[in-house]
């Protein structure tokens, strides 16, 4: 009879310094705390770690370094690519070498208007995933974008300032927020028109496009072939749409879990039955979870997760309905915890 | 009295004239880009701006980078630029009345760690790098919480997830920052309990 069944992780610790947890778990953590020395220690640590980051001054704020720094970079470039023609060629010179190199794996090239004697008016950039892992970058207005295999797109800004993006295949975008420069997708049949948002885009085999959005907002829009008018749809954080290539509709569908999940491995549950979040873990992880009790599986769920292995989405889920589970190899079992008393 | 040695080669950087690598020039930006943001908005109060300002600093030593002469430490020079960049702002918003009260406090403040402001520990550095090298959701629920003293349903509210979420993200974040800062723990923790035992 060891303690309980709860499992004591950095983040139970982390609940119980900054007064978050129940009664409960801390009397199961004052407890624990007595069995040895170590699991003192443990928590001695993530205190220290704790107070030593709180005197921090100035206190820090959620910078991205990698993305500013490719802003910056970007108007470093441009800034050398209008000083003089020399430093324009070797610049097209540095591109050219760059896109040899990265032949192999994935075409890359980057067009900077060195080839503009008026500069920033147009803009294009060129990237496809030719691997099977999914490629993350930045488009050169600092928008944010993953490729799934096999896709790839065409960026440019045009005359009026409009962000164009034409997409073959699966890709996530960051959209960066610029009020006065809409970011549109072109794929396929249609488009989506966004201001700075989250959101795919997936052109499917049919011919449908498929739209699932993040955060924000979007709109998305086709030509009705019928009778040649723009039909548009508005699409808010999780919900998806589809263009439909049959029924030269726009239609809007229920949102998929886990539509993400190959960005960043995120999961957004919605009033879910556990039957059907156990079966979209099992084919995002690749796992079988066997769960026979109808009282867990009739239960419903919402929550979200990101980044985080089977194991733990499955812990943070029993520890909700408080039931128990065990994992051996690919298999992980459900039980409820009334009958093992 | 713990660990008080500064790190030299990051803070020591010297311009002479336009001898600077880009290379040496992408670490510079990496060692000081999310203090110096944290600098200016401690003045600007918004993050979007802070960016922007810190940014063009940058890249305004980048291209004047032969013209620019530096007679006291990069540093100090990279968090003059940002405080008066800062205050340039505050000074020329239109809408001035918005920014009165934090531009008192933040004068107030000013003088308080202006005689230093880059004048961090070893270990003071550290924690911040290891900071920036959380995932951005991560760094943003780990701010939220230690720095502005949000409850847990207050951040998963703000940012839209599940308070399930948040706990499990607090712990891998300070997981990871135990971790990150293994080497320097057996000292600040002995430190600690010397200080409780002494009581």
């Amino acid at each position: 009879m060891k303690s309980d069944n709860l499992h004591i992780d950095d983040s139970l610790l982390a609940k119980f310094l900054l007064g978050e947890t129940t009664s409960k778990e801390r009397g199961i953590i004052i407890d624990w705390l007595d069995e040895k020395q170590e699991n003192r220690d443990q928590l001695d640590q993530l205190e220290s770690v704790w107070l030593e980051s709180g005197k921090l001054k100035p206190k820090p704020i959620p910078v991205n370094k990698t993305l500013a720094w490719s802003i910056l970079s970007r108007r470093m470039d441009e800034h050398e690519a209008s000083l003089s023609p020399s430093s324009k060629k070797y610049s097209s010179f540095k591109i050219a070498i760059y896109t040899a190199v990265a032949a192999s794996v994935l075409a890359f090239i980057g067009i900077f208007n060195w080839y503009s004697n008026q500069p920033a008016e147009i803009e294009q950039f060129v990237l496809a995933n030719n691997s099977t892992e999914t490629l993350k970058e930045i488009l050169p207005d600092g928008s944010e974008i993953c490729l799934n295999e096999s896709a790839q797109i065409r960026y440019e800004t045009n005359k009026n300032q409009q962000r164009i993006v034409h997409l073959e295949g699966e890709a996530f975008f960051s959209v960066k927020r610029d009020t006065l420069r809409p970011f549109i997708v072109h794929a396929g049949i249609g488009g989506v028109k966004v201001l700075g948002t989250s959101f795919q885009v997936k052109e499917r085999a049919n011919g449908d496009i498929a739209v699932d959005v993040s955060s924000g907002k979007v709109e998305l829009f086709r030509t009705n072939r019928a009778t040649n008018d723009t039909l548009h749809l508005v699409l808010v954080k999780d919900e998806s749409g589809l263009i439909s290539n049959l029924q030269d509709t726009i239609i809007r569908v229920s949102s998929n879990s886990s539509a993400f999940f190959w960005v960043d491995q995120r999961l957004s549950f919605r009033n879910k039955p556990l039957k059907e979040v156990f079966e979209i873990l099992e084919v995002c992880y690749n796992v079988e979870i066997i769960s026979d009790d109808p009282e867990i599986n009739d239960k419903y769920y919402t929550s979200s997760f990101i980044d985080n292995d089977v194991e733990e989405v499955i812990e943070v889920i029993s520890n909700t309905y408080q039931f128990s589970y065990a994992k051996e190899n690919n298999v992980i079992t459900i039980t409820s915890n009334d009958s093992n008393e | 009295m713990l660990l008080l040695t500064s790190l030299t080669l990051t803070t020591e950087h010297r311009i002479h004239s336009d001898c600077i690598s880009r290379e040496d020039f992408e670490n510079l930006f990496n060692d000081h880009y999310s203090r110096l943001c944290a600098y200016a908005y401690n003045f600007l109060k918004e993050q979007e701006g802070s960016e922007e300002i810190v940014q063009e600093v940058f890249f305004k030593l980048w291209i004047n980078r032969s013209e620019i002469q530096i007679n006291s430490s990069m540093e100090s020079y990279l968090y003059r630029s940002v405080r008066n960049a800062s205050l340039n702002l505050i000074k020329h918003i239109s809408i001035r009345e918005k920014y009165k009260e934090y531009n008192k406090e933040a004068i107030e403040y000013d003088e308080q760690i202006d005689k230093d402001p880059m004048n961090a520990s070893e270990l003071e550095l550290k924690i911040r790098a290891s900071i920036d090298k959380l995932p951005e959701q991560r760094k943003k629920i780990f701010i939220l919480s230690r720095y502005e003293q949000l409850k847990y349903k207050e951040i998963a509210e703000q940012l839209g997830i599940s308070v399930k979420t948040v706990e499990n993200q607090m712990g891998k974040a300070l997981k990871f920052l135990r971790e990150e800062l293994a080497d320097y723990l057996p000292l600040i923790v002995l430190f600690f309990k010397h200080f409780f035992n002494g009581e």
